[in-house]
């Protein structure tokens, strides 16, 4: 068959009861188990959901592994647990562990006392950068039909924040690699800076597929909402310097916007 | 022992021939493993033989340091890239479980190791042919040889890649997401493979220069720190704005290449669904319940699908003839979903779209 010319393909429509060509054919996946995409209109799952998918029951037990493989694979059965309020102490732990040891890797280049400090701030800046932009949030979820209750809205962002904490860790190693042997204090923290924009990039993506699933279609001013995490998130990372360079003392000294000191790091 | 040995060899040429066991294998995580590790001893044996013939120009001594080094920076690669590779196959639509995704890699670079292997009793032949190091024109000689091994390497590698593509079109469920997955793989896989390179250089030596494991300055600066330097030296003041303006384009193509997901298809309407059929692939046939909206603009049909487990829009662009062939075939799409309603013993308004299905395109956006 071609695939420049369009009637290559016209097939004629089947007359009055054909056999179907296709049962047999259509290629059935061994491993997943029945899926059924939320919707808004979708209802709170019921126990025999819970039998029907052995998934969902991994799900719904304390497996940090079954919880990181749905975020991971299928986050539309994740996000069904979270819908519920289940699954979530599985997810801040894997946020705090992910942003701990990415924390861990990225004060490994100064040491000393940011071993312990940079972890810490890193935890912090998540947490704080996520309660600050959620009612923000979840105000533009309602206005667009999804997150019906503000449990919702921090699933979705909670999931977000998650992936982006292990997609960090998982780019860690190799940002570590990479600035290990620099003494470029501005190339490690942009190195860095890359990885964290990266994988915040993941974790939004992640945030606004499950609102709009949730939504049954986009929700609107999610794109600039994102900016203003983003934002959100890089003065706070200012606010609490140095996160990358030697430790200079617990808490923050003059302020400055993110943007300045950015400007700052380049031109030295 | 020798029993093992043998399991070995024969994982080993099945991960070359990639044949169709292996596949199936990979596919349903049997004894993945032992295949991870059968492409570990094939990397460490054939990069271990190149890089003999790397150092052989310069001295045995530094034959045997660069036999040891040119594994370790493969090896290398595969470990610094593992969570990575994990994390990111399932995020860009291939559905690989962690150890799956270390497989294809390490099968990959076993791929390539086993090409340079081969290779190495060519390139242990040609460089004992050549002026040795001491004679008048030693140092271009020396750049000569480190030139044509990098370009065997690149030859290799591009094989490499090629096979790992092979690999994940058979696993993953289209060609165009197996070619996200290998690029971002690329991306990261070249990032660490350089500067593991920088650090455990060197490999070939200079001609004059006392023969050592690790250069003195091996943890000092890097690859990419050294690229900043020399365009500093090259472009002055301009450098970070040709630097930037380079970083830009490039992330602006891997963006595209990593979200477009175009491919030539056939649709046909049929009573059950829509079926969709892509080059190189088996149809599938779309039960209209996947179906959210239909829309028609200019010559093609948009078709809304329901988001699949991972929560990505699906969206058909079916790309017909005209835009009275494309009204056609979205009125023919929307009576048969309007049949599906009203019982399978009442298609009668569907049949009238019998020329309808001339799509010849479709791309999934998301």
């Amino acid at each position: 068959m071609d695939g420049n010319d369009p009637h290559a393909y016209a097939q004629p429509w089947p007359q009055a009861s054909p056999p179907h060509p296709f049962v047999p054919e259509v290629p059935r996946a061994p491993d997943p188990p029945p899926f059924v995409p939320p919707s808004a209109a979708s209802t709170a799952p019921t126990a025999s959901a819970t039998e029907l998918d052995p998934h969902r029951a991994e799900l719904d037990s304390s497996s940090v592994g079954a919880v990181l493989d749905a975020l991971l694979r299928s986050p539309a059965r994740l996000l069904d647990v979270v819908r519920e309020g289940g699954a979530a102490p599985q997810l801040i732990a894997m946020s705090l562990v992910g942003l701990a040891t990415t924390g861990l890797a990225m004060s490994s280049w100064s040491g000393g006392p940011q071993l312990l400090v940079v972890p810490i701030k890193l935890a912090l800046l998540a947490l704080v950068t996520a309660l600050v932009c959620l009612p923000s949030l979840h105000v533009l979820a309602a206005l667009s039909g999804a997150g019906r209750s503000l449990r919702e809205t921090a699933g979705a962002m909670s999931m977000g924040v998650a992936l982006a904490s292990v997609l960090a860790l998982a780019l860690a190693p190799i940002a570590w690699v990479l600035s290990a042997a620099t003494s470029s204090l501005a190339f490690a923290g942009a190195l860095y800076l890359v990885v964290f924009l990266v994988a915040a990039l993941f974790g939004l993506g992640l945030v606004r597929r499950a609102l709009a699933a949730s939504a049954g279609g986009a929700v609107r001013g999610l794109g600039a909402w994102s900016v203003m995490f983003l934002v959100v998130g890089l003065q706070l990372a200012t606010t609490l310097r140095p996160l990358v360079g030697p430790f200079d003392g617990l808490w923050p000294h003059d302020r400055t916007s993110f943007v300045t000191h950015l400007a700052d790091c380049l031109g030295s | 022992m020798t029993s093992a040995l043998r399991g070995w060899r024969a994982s080993a040429l099945a991960l070359l021939r990639l044949d169709a066991a292996l596949v199936e294998r990979v596919r349903r995580e049997e004894r993945l493993p032992e295949l991870a590790l059968s492409a570990a001893l094939a990397i460490a044996i054939g990069a271990g033989a190149y890089g003999a013939a790397f150092g052989l120009w310069r001295a045995p001594l530094q034959a045997s340091f660069s036999a040891l080094k040119l594994p370790c920076v493969l090896l290398g690669v595969a470990t610094f890239t593992a969570a990575s590779s994990a994390a990111l196959a399932p995020l860009l639509g291939a559905r690989l479980r962690p150890l799956q995704s270390i497989v294809a890699v390490l099968a990959s670079l076993a791929v390539t190791s086993a090409i340079l292997g081969a290779l190495a009793p060519v390139a242990i032949v040609l460089v004992a042919s050549l002026p040795p190091p001491g004679s008048p024109d030693d140092a271009a000689v020396g750049q000569s040889v480190v030139l044509a091994h990098t370009l065997v390497i690149a030859v290799a590698g591009t094989a490499g890649v090629l096979q790992l593509l092979r690999l994940l079109a058979q696993l993953v469920p289209s060609h165009a997401i197996a070619k996200r997955v290998v690029l971002a793989w690329i991306a990261t896989q070249l990032l660490i493979g350089a500067q593991l390179s920088w650090v455990l250089r060197p490999f070939v030596g200079q001609p004059r220069a006392a023969i050592t494991l690790l250069s003195p300055q091996a943890f000092e600066g890097g690859f990419f720190e050294e690229i900043l330097h020399l365009a500093g030296a090259r472009f002055g003041g301009a450098a970070p704005w040709v630097l930037g303006g380079l970083g830009v384009t490039l992330t602006v193509w891997v963006a595209m290449t990593l979200t477009s997901d175009a491919r030539d298809v056939a649709v046909r309407v049929w009573p059950r669904g829509l079926e969709v059929m892509a080059r190189g692939a088996q149809a599938s046939l779309l039960d209209w319940s996947e179906v959210v909206a239909v829309t028609v603009v200019g010559a093609c049909v948009l078709v809304r699908l329901t988001p699949d487990e991972s929560l990505v829009d699906r969206t058909l662009e079916v790309r017909c003839a005209n835009a009275t062939a494309a009204a056609s075939l979205a009125r023919a799409i929307e009576q048969a979903r309007a049949a599906r309603h009203e019982g399978p013993y009442r298609l009668g308004p569907a049949e009238a779209a019998v020329d309808a299905g001339l799509g010849v395109s479709l791309r999934e956006a998301g």
